[in-house]
């Protein structure tokens, strides 16, 4: 096979992956199944941003706040001149399929640059396709975390080819995704100092100890900063190893150092296992084969932040919380494969090595068939309310665009390039307030009309069964 | 030169294992502290009772003896350092415990 087969035969499993992904999470959003967290919030900010007014928000905190004070991600700046051109919200949903799946690029560039063969390169390059993860983690709509897949890729590619300016340019772009994306990098730059390197590739071994202190010293800025100038850093995720409400995450290194045995009895929770197998039965096993104890290093991200917490989202594949330590898994497969040293565990059992492989393609078939399926109903749902949904949008369309709104959750996104926009149980006073009709969508919607009545909104308009839209009576003439 | 050689080529072991040496030490220190410390291991209680102070205390000591045997005379060869029965020291302590307390 020529060296350029398995890149040309894998652009069409990569372009099916696109338009699925890219296609249902768009139908997902027109169906107003995304909600207010985080769909909304990221839907409103960029309205903002494409303003030139920062990343305001008015639906996350209730009330005018920069999304830096939550999360700092400046990595959202990144997409701001495709939205600028296309200014919609199914613009970020695509950018998100695409950015993913663009991972891929720095995979088969990897997998060429470990010496694997056209073969094993569409093999491994089928398995980042059929990552389950990566696929289930888009469906939770729009999510900074995306930007995780590839960037991590593009900086284990510049370290594993020695080309150091470029992986420090790449680490700052990974820094920036996230407060807690140093975590990623601070493993990846140990895990370079710490792996024996040929004489000649020092540049490695710099490189790497830079990025595991930059990372840190990032991370303490950007806690810092969040706890000084935002809402104060999410370690609320961690409470099951909070000892000291007071010392903070300070006494999570305790917990960790005085009881291990606890760790271990949080991280093998039995909510955890099938999260785990979903994570490691599409790459064979491979990142845990070896006994080169400085890759371990690279599998703390997946313990720390999806393995330990006890928030379960974390540790979900239908949620934005895989991306990079999917990324890692991927990487250390592909090295754990590509190793002839006699410290790999699968040294000289090739056939093994090959079967792994193939059981690691079959499992990930089936649980993306899985998801395939799950997500598929969404087209049913499209082809069974079509009609209604267009009544929807046109009835909402019809809101003025100056109107302050409080909806209910699922149809927050869809209203939220606007100013104000807030959840329904707000204490702000708005023009118009939308409720959702539709069965298990807003708990109890006959209390909420009746709740809003007597704080003086009146019936504007509704589609039956589906919403219903008050206003004020002084908003209507004002507006 | 003989002495020295010898000694040399010890601390040549000893660089790679001291990283074993420390992993012993914290699971042998843990292992004490299950067995002194009243109460099951898998809460947070457990962590709180044990003040940091005395468990690093404790760190410190265990490590020092393990290194101390390490250069002991009659260490002439290079000493078979394995986390195995540490760890599963620790971890059976933990599980009896744990099942005591369940």
């Amino acid at each position: 096979m020529k060296p350029r087969f398995p890149a040309l035969l894998l652009l069409a499993p990569a372009l099916l992956w696109l338009a699925f992904t890219a296609g249902l999470s768009i139908l997902r959003y027109r169906l107003n199944l995304s909600s207010t967290f985080d769909f909304g919030i990221f839907s409103q900010m960029y309205y903002y941003m494409d303003k030139g007014l920062g990343p305001l928000t008015t639906c996350e905190r209730d009330g005018l706040l920069s999304h830096f004070a939550v999360h700092l991600s400046p990595i959202f700046y990144l997409l701001l001149p495709v939205y600028h051109l296309f200014p919609f919200q199914e613009t970020l949903l695509l950018l998100q399929a695409l950015l993913v799946i663009s991972g891929l690029i720095p995979f088969l560039l990897l997998s060429r640059r470990l010496g694997l063969s056209s073969w094993e390169q569409l093999g491994f390059g089928m398995m980042y396709c059929l990552y389950p993860a990566f696929m289930g983690g888009c469906f939770y709509d729009f999510h900074e975390n995306a930007f995780l897949a590839p960037l991590v890729l593009w900086v284990l590619y510049f370290l594993e080819t020695e080309r150091i300016p470029e992986m420090l340019f790449f680490a700052a772009l990974l820094l920036s995704v996230k407060e807690d994306a140093p975590v990623y990098a601070a493993c990846i730059g140990l895990y370079a100092v710490l792996t024996p390197a040929k004489r000649r590739a020092k540049g490695r071994r710099i490189g790497g100890a830079l990025l595991f202190l930059v990372s840190c010293l990032y991370f303490c800025f950007a806690v810092w900063y969040i706890n000084q100038f935002g809402d104060g850093a999410m370690i609320s995720r961690f409470d099951n190893y909070i000892s000291n409400k007071r010392l903070g995450l300070i006494s999570m290194f305790k917990t960790i150092l005085v009881d291990p045995a606890y760790v271990l009895s949080q991280i093998f929770a039995s909510d955890k296992l099938i999260f785990l197998l979903q994570m490691l039965l599409p790459v064979g096993f491979l990142p845990v084969l070896t006994r080169k104890w400085q890759r371990w290093i690279l599998l703390i991200p997946f313990v720390l932040i999806n393995l330990m917490s006890n928030y379960p989202y974390q540790h979900s594949i239908y949620f934005q919380y895989t991306f990079g330590s999917g990324a890692l898994l991927l990487f250390l497969a592909l090295l754990n494969f590509a190793d002839r040293s006699p410290l790999a565990v699968l040294n000289l059992r090739r056939r093994l090595r090959t079967l792994l492989v193939l059981a690691a393609l079959i499992s990930g078939l089936a649980l993306t068939e899985r998801t395939v399926l799950l997500k598929s109903h969404y087209l049913r749902l499209w082809s069974a309310s079509r009609q209604e949904l267009q009544t929807v949008r046109g009835l909402l369309a019809r809101l003025p665009k100056n109107a302050s709104i409080k909806s209910s959750t699922f149809l927050v996104p869809l209203l939220s390039q606007r100013d104000e926009i807030y959840q329904l149980d707000t204490l702000h006073p708005t023009d118009y307030a939308v409720v959702d009709l539709r069965p298990g969508s807003q708990s109890d919607p006959e209390a909420e009309l009746q709740r809003l009545n007597e704080e003086g909104y009146r019936l504007w308009d509704y589609a039956e069964n589906y919403v219903a839209v008050l206003s004020r009576s002084d908003s209507s003439s004002r507006n | 030169m003989k002495r020295m050689r010898g000694w040399m080529e010890r601390m040549g072991g000893y660089k790679g294992n001291w990283l074993r040496l420390m992993l012993i030490g914290w699971m042998l220190t843990n292992t004490l502290c299950l067995m002194m410390s009243p109460g099951g291991p898998l809460t947070l209680d457990f962590v709180r009772r044990i003040p940091l102070v005395n468990y690093l205390g404790l760190l410190a000591g265990i490590c020092l003896c393990l290194n101390i045997l390490y250069f002991m005379p009659f260490c002439v060869r290079r000493l078979p350092l394995s986390l195995v029965p540490s760890t599963v020291i620790y971890l059976a302590t933990a599980a009896v415990k744990a099942d005591l307390f369940l």
